[in-house]
């Protein structure tokens, strides 16, 4: 039987605090020792997900001079891990840096000797929590858990560095061989990009013109994990956009999930799908478990919830939409579009300017006469194939860019995909969703 | 959002469990196991209510499920706040009342 999977999702920014202080020299240990508080859900679907929040620091009058080994710690140190899980109600880590691995890092000999017990220890403390041991490379990570009920200590199915680009490691024993000739004019996406394309979950919301040029790329592209959302069958209005759909499919009253299925089965006999035909708000465990969500839905109300959703799961949403306008007077009707990358800890749709509640009120006052709206081919494959390009660059960091565009404008008149203008003005922070409030909520006495 | 204690006091006495949380610049009241007007199916639900203006309505009470029995609302609002799926009615009340008021406005709605 397959094991359920899991999932560690932190911050690169608090990645990168960890592994600044991490780097830094001891007057006698050769290495460092941090402590690393967590929270954890256990989705419906069996999968664990991991939320780091915290990070704790070793003072250096807690390490004991040993020089047998890279690092040790005194009591004092495993007392005060103690206390904050007892204190807060948090998972703890330990976690150290092999500033030499090239690749995916493995623990040492001695890792593997005493960091069990002390994850055994914290277990005491809180046996509800999820404790365990994480170490970090240069590019990867690897990390073991205890997971409340379970003795042995398990291997995490990937470990997620949220930002941009993503980190995505995935401990060496569950890669799978894939096909290198099949990826190799895409090869240049660099030594592990194929390794993470087949290995990540992506999540679909809506499977209509936008939706389904980029399930069309992302099979091409070798994605095998999908997770799709769509309640809608095919009927004639769709056939101009839709993607995979013909004439038969209004006869039968074919479901967009299946013709997106059909799509990616083509491509990929070993596809690991996951059909959801309802709204995923009916079966959130299936999108909190996915690693980068592509939000095709076609209203703001629909967008600010997938963005809410998204946030507290730390998972990065890529957005894209278009719509046509009537022009004024004898004017061409107007095209437009967007891209929208939210990514947790950078702005939102609220901050960009793109979910304001004028626009929420609008849309909610005319809730039910929205009636067909204007949508066609090459405009959601425009949108789709730069989104897919966004992506690629997320997972993958390939462009060595580390700057994110989180938000293009389309217009589709004219046919310029561009950086919004609106970004000039945008902080490069955001204040309605802060990472430390993720996974379960927290709700206070009043 | 900041509230006179005097209002936050009087929503006690009659919710005397009615937590707090935030969400993307929203304040939340949970208020569990919330009873509702007679003929009410369920009876009793879990709501959430938001104190400030959201989807064009001044305040919105949400439900943890679609309430029936009582008079039909036009259910127009399903959101995901706060990791739960919530469902709520078209209902616009005077938003100049009280915390405690501004609720009972909003289940004026299932009263018969």
């Amino acid at each position: 039987m397959k094991r359920s999977e899991i999932i560690i999702r932190i911050p690169n920014t608090m990645l990168n605090l960890i592994k600044n202080d991490l780097r830094r020299p001891h007057d006698f240990a050769f290495e460092r020792i941090g402590f690393i508080g967590s929270r954890h859900k256990v989705l419906s679907t069996g999968t664990t997900i991991i939320f780091m929040t915290d990070y704790f620091p070793v003072p250096d009058n807690q390490y004991i001079n040993d020089p047998d080994v890279g690092a040790r710690i005194n009591s004092t140190a495993i007392r005060e891990s103690l206390q904050r899980i007892i204190d807060h109600k948090i998972g703890v880590f330990h976690t150290h840096y092999h500033t030499f691995s090239a690749n995916s890092p493995e623990f040492s000999f001695t890792d593997m000797k005493d960091n069990p017990e002390i994850i055994k220890s914290f277990g005491y403390a809180d046996k509800k929590q999820v404790h365990g041991m994480i170490v970090l490379g240069n590019s990867e990570m690897n990390a073991l858990v205890k997971i409340p009920g379970e003795s042995e200590l398990r291997q995490v199915t990937r470990i997620i560095g949220v930002g941009y680009p993503m980190t995505i490691s995935i401990p060496a024993k569950t890669i799978e061989r894939t096909s290198k000739k099949r990826y190799d004019r895409q090869s240049f996406l660099g030594k592990n990009a194929q390794l993470v394309i087949s290995q990540v979950r992506v999540c679909i919301v809506g499977l209509g013109g936008g939706g389904s040029h980029i399930v069309q790329q992302l099979a091409h592209l070798g994605i095998k994990n999908y997770t799709i959302f769509d309640y809608d069958k095919v009927d004639e209005t769709n056939l101009n956009r839709l993607i995979g759909a013909g004439l038969i499919d209004v006869t039968n009253g074919t479901k967009k999930v299946d013709v997106a299925r059909t799509i990616i089965e083509s491509l990929h006999k070993d596809a690991n799908i996951k059909i959801v035909d309802d709204n995923w708000m009916n079966t959130p465990a299936n999108l909190q478990e996915c690693d980068v969500v592509f939000g095709c839905v076609d209203s703001y109300i629909a967008r600010r919830d997938l963005e809410s959703e998204c946030r507290r799961y730390m998972i990065p949403l890529i957005d894209i939409g278009m719509d046509v306008h009537d022009g004024y007077e004898n004017e061409a009707p107007s095209m437009a579009g967007q891209i929208i990358l939210s990514i947790p800890g950078e702005p939102c749709m609220h901050c960009l300017g793109f979910l304001t509640e004028p626009n929420l009120a609008r849309e909610a006052a005319k809730y039910g006469a929205a009636g067909g709206r204007p949508q066609v081919v090459w405009a959601n494959g425009v949108l789709a194939s730069q989104t897919v390009g966004i992506f690629v660059d997320l997972i993958t960091g390939w462009s060595g860019k580390t700057v994110i565009m989180p938000y293009y404008s389309f217009d589709g008149n004219s046919g310029i995909l561009m950086p919004h203008p609106r970004l000039k003005y945008t902080s490069n922070t955001c204040e309605h969703y802060t990472l430390k409030n993720v996974g379960l909520p927290v709700f206070k006495k009043v | 959002m900041e509230f006179q204690i005097d209002q936050i006091e009087e929503l006690k006495k009659v919710h005397p469990d009615v937590q707090m949380a935030e969400e993307a610049g929203f304040t939340y009241f949970f208020l569990p196991q919330f009873e509702l007007p007679d003929g009410c199916i369920p009876s009793k639900v879990d709501a959430l209510f938001c104190p400030m203006p959201r989807d064009g309505y001044q305040s919105r009470l949400f439900f943890s499920e679609i309430i029936s029995g009582c008079t039909n609302r036009n259910w127009n609002g399903q959101a995901r706040i706060l990791d739960q799926t919530w469902h709520a009615i078209s209902w616009n009340i005077n938003p100049n009342q009280r915390l405690i008021q501004l609720i009972r406005s909003h289940l004026d709605a299932f009263r018969k």
